[in-house]
C-alpha cells in the first residue's frame, strides 16, 4: 500500500516525480480547466507509461478537495497490482454520429480485451474492468452502448470530463492519444488484489409524484411531462410558480428512475429552454416515469456509502463525482466535512477524484451521484 | 392493451437465470437491473409478482431484452 501515491501540485513534472515507482503500471490524472492539455499531455507521454486523465471542474485528493483552476492531482498504481492494462481512445467530437462513435467504442474494448486475454463474455468480477474519461461537451451514450455491447458484464467506471461552468471547453488525455476523446483503461489486476465498484446519491424521494416524459425535442430537450408543458408539470411538482425557478431548483428537486434495491438512476435538469421546455444533462427515453428526488446534505449518505469498503484492506480509491455534487458542497458549507467523511472511512488511503459533467457506471450514464472503485487487497 | 398479473417479474427472473449464473450474481442483476431501467426509462423497482403489468411496459422490456446489449434474442414471452 505504501507504494501507491496520489499528490497534488500546480507542477506536473513535480508531481510524476512525486508519484513515478519504480515499476508503474497506470497514472491518473485530473487537472483545473487552466490548464493547458496539449503541454501537459506532451509531458506525461514523455515517461512512457500508459494514463488517462481529464480536464475537470474541481478535485478529490486525499484529505481535501481543490476547487481552483490550477491545480492537478495524480495517482499511480504500480505493476504490483496492475497485471496488465490497454490504454485507448474513441473520437467522440461534435461531428461524429451515435452509430460511429458507438462502434468504435464497441471495437476498442474488443481489441483490448484480446490483447490482454479478457474473455469480455465472462469477465472476472473481481479483478477486470474498465475505467472511462469521457469527453464531456457531448453524450456518453453512444460510447458506453458500444462497451456494453462488448462485454455487458464487464464492469465500467468513469465520469465524463469537466470544466468551468461556462461548459465550453474540456479534453481527455491518455497514452493513446488525447482532446475530445472518450479514453479507457482496461484493468486486469494481479491476483493478490481485487475491485469494488459503487455510487452514491443523496436525495429524498417526493411521494407521490410521477412525471411521465410524454413529449421529447430531442434526448436531452424534455418539451412534455404528464401531458403538460414541462416547466407547468415540474413546477407543479415541485410545488413553486414558473417565475420562481431558478438554478438552485434545478440543484435541489431532480429526476430519476429506480431499478430496485434503493438505488436511483439521476438525470439532472439543466435549464429550461427559451419555451416551456426543460433541458437535461444526460439523455431520456420517451415514456420515461421518473420520480422526483429532493436533494440533501451528502454527508450521511457518503458514510453510509463508504461504509461498504469497511473490513477490505483498500489500497486506492478512485471518485468521479458530478459537478453538481461539488456545487451543492459549496452552498451547504460542508466541502471539507465531506472530504472528512473519505479520510475517516478509509484512512491514509491515496485518493483521486474529478467534478464531472456527468458520472457512468456499468454502462449507465447518470448524475448528481459519485460513482467509486476501490482496489483493496485480498 | 390489457394488463399480466406479474409478467415483468416473471421476465426478469428468467433473464436472471440466462446470464446470472456463477460468481457475483448480484452485481451481475444489477447490472441488467440498470441498463433495463435506463434503457426502457422503467422504474422496475414497481413490479412485483402481484403488480399488474401494461402490455406497453412488457413490451419495452422485451426489446431492450432482446436487443444487442443483453442479446437474449430468442427469449420468448406471449402476450
Amino acid at each position: 500500500m505504501s507504494e501507491i501515491k496520489a499528490y497534488a501540485s500546480h507542477n506536473i513534472e513535480e508531481i510524476i516525480e512525486a508519484i513515478k515507482l519504480k515499476n508503474t503500471g497506470l497514472m491518473i490524472f485530473f487537472y483545473g480547466a487552466d490548464n493547458d492539455y496539449k503541454q501537459l499531455d506532451s509531458k506525461i507521454a514523455s515517461h512512457n507509461i500508459p494514463y488517462v486523465g481529464c480536464m475537470d471542474a474541481g478535485r478529490l485528493i486525499t484529505g481535501k478537495y481543490l476547487l481552483d483552476e490550477k491545480s492537478i492531482v495524480g495517482l499511480s498504481l504500480p505493476t504490483a497490482i496492475i497485471a496488465n492494462v490497454v490504454v485507448d481512445t474513441v473520437d467522440m467530437s461534435a461531428q461524429r454520429d451515435y452509430d460511429a462513435m458507438c462502434n468504435d467504442s464497441h471495437d476498442k474494448l474488443v481489441k483490448a480485451a484480446e490483447s490482454i486475454g479478457i474473455d469480455l463474455a465472462k469477465p472476472d468480477m473481481e479483478r477486470e474492468f474498465a475505467i472511462n474519461l469521457l469527453y464531456g461537451l457531448n453524450s456518453a451514450n453512444a460510447f458506453l452502448a458500444g462497451q456494453s455491447k462488448a462485454g455487458l458484464m464487464l464492469q465500467t467506471a468513469g465520469g465524463s470530463s469537466g470544466g468551468k461552468t461556462d461548459f465550453k471547453v474540456t479534453n481527455v488525455i491518455s497514452s493513446a492519444g488525447s482532446g475530445k476523446l472518450g479514453a479507457f483503461a482496461l484493468v486486469k489486476l494481479s491476483k493478490d488484489y481485487k475491485f469494488l465498484l459503487d455510487r452514491i446519491s443523496s436525495f429524498d424521494t417526493v411521494e407521490n409524484v410521477i412525471l411521465n416524459v410524454t413529449k421529447l425535442a430531442d434526448p436531452r430537450h424534455i418539451l412534455e411531462l404528464n401531458n403538460k408543458p414541462a416547466t407547468e408539470a415540474y413546477c407543479e411538482a415541485v410545488g413553486i410558480r414558473e417565475d420562481e425557478l431558478n438554478p438552485d431548483t434545478f440543484a435541489n428537486y431532480t429526476l430519476g428512475i429506480e431499478p430496485g434495491d434503493e438505488e436511483r438512476l439521476i438525470t439532472s435538469i439543466m435549464t429550461k429552454d427559451e419555451g416551456s421546455g426543460l433541458l437535461t444533462y444526460n439523455d431520456v427515453v420517451p415514456g420515461a416515469q421518473f420520480q422526483l428526488y429532493k436533494a440533501k446534505s451528502q454527508q450521511q449518505d457518503r458514510s453510509r456509502g463508504l461504509g461498504k469498503l469497511k473490513g477490505r484492506h483498500i489500497v486506492s480509491f478512485l471518485s468521479f463525482d458530478c459537478i453538481l455534487c461539488y456545487l451543492a458542497r459549496n452552498t451547504l458549507h460542508e466541502v471539507q466535512a465531506i472530504a472528512d467523511v473519505y479520510e475517516e472511512a478509509l484512512p491514509g488511503v491515496p485518493k483521486i477524484g474529478f467534478g464531472t459533467f456527468s458520472e457512468n457506471i456499468c454502462g449507465a450514464n447518470v448524475n448528481q451521484t459519485e460513482t467509486f472503485l476501490a482496489i483493496y487487497k485480498v | 392493451m390489457g394488463n399480466r398479473k406479474g409478467a415483468v417479474a416473471k421476465i426478469l427472473h428468467d433473464v436472471y437465470a440466462a446470464l446470472c449464473n456463477g460468481q457475483s450474481d448480484e452485481v451481475k442483476k444489477r447490472i441488467l437491473r440498470v441498463q433495463i431501467s435506463l434503457k426502457t426509462g422503467l422504474n422496475l423497482k414497481s413490479y412485483t409478482p402481484d403488480s399488474n403489468d401494461s402490455e406497453e411496459d412488457i413490451k419495452k422490456i422485451l426489446t431492450v431484452i432482446r436487443g444487442p446489449e443483453i442479446g437474449l434474442k430468442d427469449y420468448r414471452y406471449e402476450l
